[in-house]
């Protein structure tokens, strides 16, 4: 071979103006060659899937087959690992591969990350030796612990445990636990004071036992936790709720039921829920299609939204009468209201909703209603009759 | 006004070339070696390069005398270079426009001589002749053996499909 092909430092010169698909190809050129061309090709990923794909071939398929770590490309992985800073700002993690295969790796990258904002893992990785290097990320926001409630289907879960004084910028957690471990969750997290966005998605909730109690002592540990996020749908922890927070700006509902129509809030909660949450900006709930709605008519009803502006309504269907369910929104609701039902947050991922159009004359309807209670409100006024404010 | 100033160099096979300084200057390589030794009407030799392609090296120098310097520390494995243009001027393209023996030698003239902005001329003219080439036609191109197993190269096209289409 020329001496100028089989000289590294020349090689790397060509291969730094070569684009990926040619430095792929150069790799498989000859033995001489490779080392050069893929030491350009690792040196900026885009993307954290190569690495995992080289120690896990099936990271994205999601396959359940079992894999094997060979020597040659772990070592390959340590070192890119090692050798290169990869900076990850937000890492979403789902595998198949048993956490003490992985959790060497995941611990090496999460070291290689030091400006991690944003983790997700399936809560069968929450090892202690992951959570604990965690802990020692300085910009990390939220920590999202997806888990498939079954314990049967999760035999490696295990009891998260977090520190005091670790984790200074943690905002936002998603638990997914039994109340017991929640508890002991929300206790360790009592020191730190910048938590805002907590969600419980808690399949244990099934009693109005657990779920006042569990109210209760979020309450206690967080009184400065404005959204809640949580599973829980009954008037009766709405009042407990109100009482926990009376400043509560954001709620966010379920998600009860993947069907539309079964299940969900009943639009009946509306007025119940008015009055007791007077700052509330952000309703996000599915809502139940059954149940009619029970309304008077009147269009400056006794309990009144005297914030909300923002009504999420996902994958909720419209019952049949929706301009009677706008006129019943909007006689709620003191600002002007909006109606989103595309995109859900509580779900993650991004759905369009059927009944869309629905949605756009409920809203409509609840646009018009708001104009109509403006109007009456400023006559009241003028004839002397109507409140001062 | 005064002649500019000048200095001989000599090729590996004995031919002499006398080229303004300035010129000379180009390569990092003279410009350090005049530095340490003074000028001197002794010809620097060049042991390394034949003077027909020491020749089209200092046409090279010729053309670009005037151009900035580029930066000493300018790493071509840097990272901040990493996505340099692959773009040749005209000039330079008629310029390198020469057989791949010439080329390869002109590469290795001016690694030697330390002339950066002719090494990356010269590397931007192999990267765009190998360029959406499979392995089998680069191999063909440079008369390259190829020294893999079907194993290896199968496991190395595996490892980096990622890069595929990129």
């Amino acid at each position: 071979m020329d001496r100028l092909l089989s000289t590294p430092e020349l090689l790397l010169t060509i291969f730094s103006f070569a684009d990926k698909g040619t430095l792929l190809a150069s790799a498989r050129v000859c033995q001489t060659w490779s080392p050069q061309a893929l030491d350009y090709l690792w040196r900026d990923l885009d993307s954290v899937v190569p690495l995992l794909q080289l120690i896990c071939p099936t990271a994205q398929s999601g396959s359940h087959g079992s894999w094997t770590v060979e020597d040659k490309t772990a070592q390959k992985l340590i070192h890119f690992m090692l050798q290169r800073p990869i900076n990850l700002k937000s890492f979403s993690f789902g595998s198949s591969i048993p956490p003490e295969q992985i959790s060497h790796y995941l611990v090496q990258l999460i070291s290689k990350s030091p400006q991690l904002e944003s983790i997700t893992l399936p809560r069968y990785y929450q090892t202690q030796i992951i959570v604990d290097s965690l802990g020692h990320l300085r910009k990390l926001k939220s920590l999202r612990v997806r888990h498939k409630w079954n314990q049967s289907q999760d035999p490696r879960g295990q009891a998260l445990s977090f520190p005091p004084g670790r984790f200074p910028e943690l905002n936002a957690v998603e638990i997914d636990a039994p109340i017991p471990e929640i508890t002991r969750i929300l206790m360790e997290f009592r020191p730190a004071i910048k938590l805002r966005d907590l969600t419980i998605s808690c399949a244990h909730l099934n009693n109005e036992v657990h779920t006042a109690a569990l109210i209760a002592l979020v309450a206690q540990c967080r009184p400065e936790l404005l959204p809640v996020h949580s599973g829980i749908h009954r008037e009766h922890d709405f009042e407990e709720m109100a009482q926990a927070w009376p400043n509560l700006q954001v709620l966010t509902l379920g998600p009860e039921s993947e069907r539309q129509g079964a299940g969900g809030l009943s639009w009946n909660m509306i007025p119940i829920m008015a009055n007791p949450f007077p700052n509330l900006e952000q309703l996000s709930s599915y809502f139940s299609s059954i149940d009619k709605v029970s309304f008077a008519g009147d269009i400056l009803p006794q309990a009144e939204f005297r914030s909300l502006k923002k009504l999420e309504v996902g994958m909720s269907a419209t019952p049949k009468d929706h301009t009677a369910l706008g006129f019943f929104i909007g006689a709620h609701c003191q600002p002007l209201i909006s109606i989103s039902c595309e995109a859900s947050v509580w779900e993650g991922r991004w759905r369009k909703n059927s009944d869309a159009v629905k949605w756009q004359d409920v809203e409509n309807v609840a646009r018009r209603v708001h104009q109509a209670k403006l109007e009456m409100r400023k006559r009241w006024r003028f004839s002397g009759n109507g409140e001062d404010n | 006004m005064s002649a500019a100033p000048q200095v001989t160099l000599e090729s590996s096979d004995g031919e002499k070339f006398k080229v303004d300084k300035e010129v000379a200057e180009r390569s990092v390589l003279i410009k350090n070696m005049i530095e340490d030794v003074g000028e001197s009407d002794n010809p620097i030799p060049l042991p390394n390069v034949n003077a027909s392609v020491l020749k089209k090296v200092l046409e090279y120098c010729e053309h670009h005398r005037g151009d900035p310097l580029p930066a000493a520390d300018a790493d071509p494995s840097n990272d901040d270079n990493r996505k340099r243009a692959t773009e040749i001027s005209d000039w330079d393209q008629k310029f390198i426009q020469v057989d791949q023996e010439m080329l390869f030698e002109i590469i290795l003239a001016a690694n030697y001589m330390d002339i950066k902005p002719l090494l990356d001329v010269g590397c931007k003219t192999v990267a765009n002749m190998i360029k959406g080439k499979t392995p089998e036609e680069i191999r063909k191109l440079f008369n390259i053996v190829n020294d893999f197993t079907p194993e290896e190269e199968a496991q190395i096209k595996k490892e980096n499909e990622w890069a595929e289409d990129r």
